[in-house]
């Protein structure tokens, strides 16, 4: 097993992280600088009376002394729980609230943060009513600290991941779950010690935070990291990581790939070679076949190969990594599916199979890219509604399994379409086997992504509700995925035809043209509810794919 | 003539907007918010403001700035001002 802080004890000077300054200059912080600036925070913890399986929060940007303050809680005996920083165009007083709902669950001992933010965090603790709760600024540690270990606590990591608005969850990642998933996704890339990654990616998310800064740490391996800004500004800095400075993996979204070669010039990217560039993880699913050829086409003059696309599957609530193309195989297949058979608990079908690099990118619509095997230890069965175990090739529940699965939720969620239970997590997507290897579908029915960005049922519900004044109790979205962007349907129990119409047109105007909208009316009834009153989101999906909702009229947009 | 290119300097970055959003233009109105209803996330709004310093020659724009702005239309207004704050 990966001990997550035995570099701290013989950190290497030449080896670090390389962090691109507002000159667009890059400065090394070696290990053995990270190291001691690990130390010296630790002091500071210390002094705070952090005691083992305290709760250090983090609001700090990308830079040496995030790092610095991830290890030294952990040097400590604590939790950390990095937060997002103020974003462009966020309210202040939105902000507040929203870090305040977080830190109100997390439970902090302490916050650690900047003087940038250190206002703002501080009304957010008050907010929350934290009167236990330390504010520290990371630029009062003092050099020179001394390396005092303390054992550590069970859980590294309370990782909040979005939900929907006003309703923050946090995922409780133990050192076990960190080092075991690290661990197993070293062996899937086949990580050694001449590999050198390059990140733009947020550092408070999994992808960014696990994949592309915590596994070179432990791993002793150089590394070069940017902000989000900073690559939406140069994304040929991002290039130049790997045709330049020897970069060989990376990490991101479809919309990284996507927007680096829409931006980025040919001309910019002379003398460069992207031949040693082996791994570029797609971590988001579906995913965009037409975004990868655009960035292959940009690069490949310059020595880039397809090969190096990893497309994967992961969740927090399974540390980061459960399934992704292998390195050293075939390219990832494709499958022409047929969208409108799409059933929960019925077989699916396609009518061709291909692969990544063969779909044609301008008809690359209705292609569902494979996301790979399961990584070491991790094991991902098919469910049917009942939690029975599905055969391959047919449309159920993903359940996964395996040593990297959390420790739960900071609050239980019964109702939520992610769940855990004693053996594995219920993902809450949709997807099947095929030849051993996940195609990922979508969510069940609580969410679809538009654009790139996951938009709730739950929200466009609140909305319809704000805007029309119907009760919320008489209308459920349910998100359906399937053929190209996917679908809304909306479930009315005995409105009238107007307000239905009203309904579709909101969401429609909020999900935009490529996604079809349809509001149903139906008796009292038709909306399938839990005793406590939750929508059966996923019910309702099953029973509109069997044609069974017992909806008199619609509209459809 | 200032109301001219005040205008046309406002359907610029309707434009922007429309582009960023993937959205067609008649699709924006001026109350169009650009989260909620538009759906532009933390990295789309970093891309809008660097599109809109690109486009309109403007300096770094600080996050205190756009913290009031919502609305598709107090952006437009937000970058007339700065323009022709620049230029007096």
């Amino acid at each position: 097993m990966i001990d997550l802080l035995n570099w701290i004890d013989r950190p290497s000077r030449d080896r670090g992280l390389r962090f691109l300054d507002d000159s667009s200059t890059w400065n090394l912080s070696s290990f053995e600088t990270l190291a001691h600036l690990a130390i010296d925070i630790s002091a500071l913890l210390r002094d705070a009376d952090v005691q083992q399986n305290d709760v250090v929060c983090i609001v700090l940007p990308t830079g040496p002394e995030l790092v610095g303050t991830i290890f030294s809680t952990w040097v400590s005996g604590g939790t950390i729980c990095p937060l997002v920083p103020p974003m462009m165009f966020e309210d202040e007083a939105q902000y507040v609230q929203h870090l305040a709902r977080i830190l109100g669950a997390a439970k902090p001992r302490v916050v650690v943060t900047d003087k940038t933010f250190r206002a703002i965090v501080d009304s957010a603790a008050k907010t929350a009513g934290l009167s236990n709760t330390a504010l520290l600024d990371v630029a009062d540690s003092i050099g020179g600290g001394v390396s005092i270990r303390k054992e550590a606590g069970q859980v590294a990591l309370l990782q909040f991941t979005s939900g929907s608005s006003g309703n923050p969850r946090g995922v409780r990642v133990t050192f076990d779950n960190l080092a075991s998933n690290i661990g197993a996704i070293r062996q899937w890339i086949r990580m050694g010690a001449s590999d050198v990654t390059a990140t733009w990616l947020p550092l408070y998310h999994d992808m960014g935070l696990i994949g592309c800064l915590l596994t070179p740490i432990v791993s002793g391996n150089d590394t070069w990291i940017m902000r989000p800004d900073q690559f939406i500004r140069e994304p040929v800095k991002w290039l130049e990581c790997f045709g330049r400075n020897g970069g060989t993996l990376t990490a991101a979204p479809n919309f990284g790939y996507g927007y680096a070669a829409r931006k980025v010039k040919p001309e910019s990217l002379a003398g460069m070679d992207f031949s040693k560039f082996r791994v570029a993880i797609a971590g988001a699913e579906p995913v965009d076949a037409e975004a990868l050829h655009r960035f292959s086409e940009l690069l490949a003059p310059f020595g880039f190969s397809g090969q190096a696309y990893l497309p994967a599957y992961g969740l927090a609530e399974a540390t980061l990594a459960v399934t992704g193309r292998a390195p050293d195989s075939p390219v990832a297949r494709a499958l022409k599916l047929d969208w409108d058979s799409l059933s929960f608990g019925k077989p699916v079908s396609w009518s061709a199979e291909s692969s990544l690099d063969e779909i044609d990118s301008k008809a690359s619509s209705g292609w569902l890219v494979s996301s790979g095997r399961p990584h070491a230890g991790m094991h991902v069965r098919i469910l049917d509604g009942s939690g029975a175990e599905l055969p391959s090739d047919t449309l159920g529940e993903i359940f996964v399994s395996g040593p990297a699965v959390a420790d739960g939720y900071t609050e239980p969620r019964p109702e939520a379409a992610t769940r855990f239970d004693d053996s594995g997590i219920y993902c809450g997507d949709a997807g099947f086997i095929h030849d051993g290897e996940l195609f990922v579908v979508g969510r069940i029915a609580d969410s679809l992504k538009v654009r790139g960005r996951t938009v709730y049922a739950e929200d466009l519900e609140a909305r319809v509700a704000l805007a029309t004044g119907l009760h919320r109790g008489r209308f459920v979205v349910v998100a359906l995925p399937g053929h190209g962007a996917g679908s809304i349907l909306g479930i009315a129990e005995a409105a009238g035809v107007d307000w239905a119409t009203q309904a579709a047109q909101l969401i429609k105007g909020i999900v935009g043209g490529e996604i079809q909208v349809r509001v149903g009316i139906g008796p009292r009834g038709t909306i399938q509810r839990t005793s406590s009153g939750k929508p059966k989101r996923r019910l309702m999906w099953e029973m509109n794919a069997s044609g069974t909702l017992p909806l008199d009229h619609s509209v459809d947009l | 003539m200032v109301e001219s290119i005040n205008a046309d300097t406002a359907a610029r970055v309707r434009a922007i907007v429309a582009e960023i959003a993937t959205r067609d233009l008649t699709a924006l109105t001026a109350d169009s918010r650009l989260v909620e209803d538009l759906l532009l996330d933390s990295v789309a709004l970093i891309e809008l403001t660097v599109a809109l310093e690109v486009e309109f020659d403007l300096s770094a724009i600080d996050p205190t700035e756009t913290q009031s702005i919502k609305t598709l239309g107090q952006l437009e207004g937000f970058v007339v001002d700065r323009i022709s704050g620049a230029k007096r």
